[in-house]
């Protein structure tokens, strides 16, 4: 029992220190105003800014009509339809993280809170990947950014441009050991089995 | 006891731990808000629960967690599985085969029939054991498309003429050949041996023992509504395959046990 608690403590100190630091990155992205709403929030009654998630939560799984759930933290994308799980997901989650280059930077991340499907990508369909790709690795953005095959067989764009794909075979994304910061990757075989069950404005909760 | 103490200690520790722990993810996650400009969805709750953290509570009470120890079917069009669950639990699983996705144009009309497993959420209505298939018209023109043959359609108290001087008639509820003497012999038909006469398959109609297969629908069903169940088959080699008319077909063994788990009303998804 003792060896239990103190293997818990090892672990929530593990992912006190990992939000710390997503916090703080997040933080330096911010700009003065936006910390100071985020300061607001926070200051204004934090159990009542908790409860205001748990409702979110709960409407997510009241909601009666299929939807996505994704699961920041535990990595998993849920395909559900109120409380019934149809399909869990495992899912790589990009890292949030700042790109291009001074006097031109974005910082991207995982949003929470709710969005919609903006739009459900095609191995024909075009989008254009964002420029700070190819210059975080030292490379020259290329003229064309949205080639064909690149966001792959299927892909997912919500509101706010959060992107969940698959692995493809080509272009900047067909990496493996890589996924895309602010994006999300799930296996092509689970992005297809739920693709036809999605549409333009389907719902997705990101916690 | 001191060990006792110690383990207490130690609990009281982890969960301060955890209390702490939970306030800096929810920092982490009001960060992640703001940053990506997406405090409406906070901001909506308010407007939704009120301000205060009693009304909220209020609003948690309205919409209680679902409940955990309710059962429901789930099945996977593309993995042609289908799993038997409680809340995130799986309690049975097993392969089954699915719509085939081809199209039959039915004669007489444009009408375009595609054989597809609806996706969506059904429910079971009926629970039935050995059930018979009785098969509908168009089961008939795929029969006699799949073997070059003719197809008419016969009608109780209208015989048809045979080239041979005898007759295919109705005689309560079996479909009989009438031979040139006046002599009758009930036919049999089984799926994929329906009765020909003349290069024509004949569609018996509905009440003969010739429109009932009994062996095809295995040994139990779940009917679902709207001519789609889950059921089991004659033809186990077919599971895992895109191969039925919409049907979910499981193994005889595998529908057997779902029929002795699942009750009437449970919610069927279909994704």
């Amino acid at each position: 029992m003792l060896v239990a608690f103190l293997l818990l403590d090892g672990l929530l100190l593990i992912r006190r220190s990992r939000y710390r630091e997503e916090t703080e990155r997040l933080r330096a992205g911010m700009s003065a105003l936006d910390q100071q709403r985020a300061d607001a929030i926070l200051a204004a009654d934090a159990q009542k800014s908790a409860l205001m998630l748990e409702v979110l939560q709960r409407q997510a799984q009241g909601d009666g009509s299929i939807h996505l759930a994704v699961n920041t933290d535990s990595g998993y994308v849920a395909l559900d339809r109120g409380a019934a799980r149809l399909r869990t997901m495992p899912a790589r989650i990009g890292p949030e993280r700042r790109g291009g280059s001074p006097s031109d930077t974005v910082q991207v991340a995982i949003p929470r809170g709710v969005r919609s499907i903006e739009a459900l990508l095609g191995p024909t369909d075009r989008f254009a990947l964002p420029a700070w790709l190819w210059t975080d690795r030292g490379l020259e953005p290329p003229a064309v950014r949205d080639e064909i095959g690149w966001t792959g067989a299927q892909a997912i764009v919500t509101s706010g441009g959060t992107l969940i794909y698959a692995l493809p075979d080509s272009g900047p994304l067909a990496d493996s050991s890589f996924v895309m910061p602010g994006a999300i990757r799930l296996d092509r075989q689970d992005l297809r089995a739920v693709r036809e069950n999605l549409a333009r404005g389907t719902r997705v909760y990101f916690f | 006891m001191w060990l006792l103490a110690l383990t207490a200690a130690a609990g009281l520790h982890s969960a301060w731990l955890a209390y702490g722990t939970l306030k800096v993810r929810f920092e982490r996650d009001v960060a992640r808000m703001v940053f990506n400009d997406n405090t409406e969805a906070l901001e909506q709750a308010v407007q939704q629960a009120g301000l205060g953290v009693d009304s909220l509570r209020a609003q948690l009470d309205v919409t209680p967690p679902p409940p955990a120890d309710s059962t429901y079917l789930v099945v996977s069009i593309t993995d042609r599985r289908v799993w038997y669950k409680r809340g995130d639990s799986v309690l049975f699983t097993a392969p089954v085969a699915t719509g085939s996705g081809k199209q039959l144009v039915v004669k007489g009309n444009s009408k375009v029939l595609r054989f597809e497993t609806p996706r969506g959420r059904l429910v079971v209505q009926r629970r039935d054991s050995a059930p018979a298939w009785v098969p509908p018209d168009w089961h008939y023109q795929e029969q006699a498309n799949k073997k070059r043959l003719g197809l008419v359609q016969l009608v109780r108290g209208k015989p048809i003429p045979l080239r041979d001087g005898g007759q295919i008639a109705v005689r309560g509820s079996d479909v009989v050949r009438v031979a040139k003497d006046g002599t009758e012999r009930a036919l049999t038909a089984a799926d994929g041996r329906e009765i020909v006469a003349d290069g024509k398959i004949i569609i018996p109609p509905f009440g003969t023992n010739q429109r009932r297969y009994p062996d095809v629908l295995g040994a139990f069903r779940l009917y679902l509504g709207d001519g789609y169940a889950l059921h089991g088959t004659n033809n186990p080699a077919s599971v895992g395959q895109a191969v039925s008319h919409g049907c979910v077909r499981l193994r005889n063994e595998d529908i057997t046990e779902l029929y002795h788990r699942v009750a009437v009303g449970t919610p069927v998804f279909i994704y």
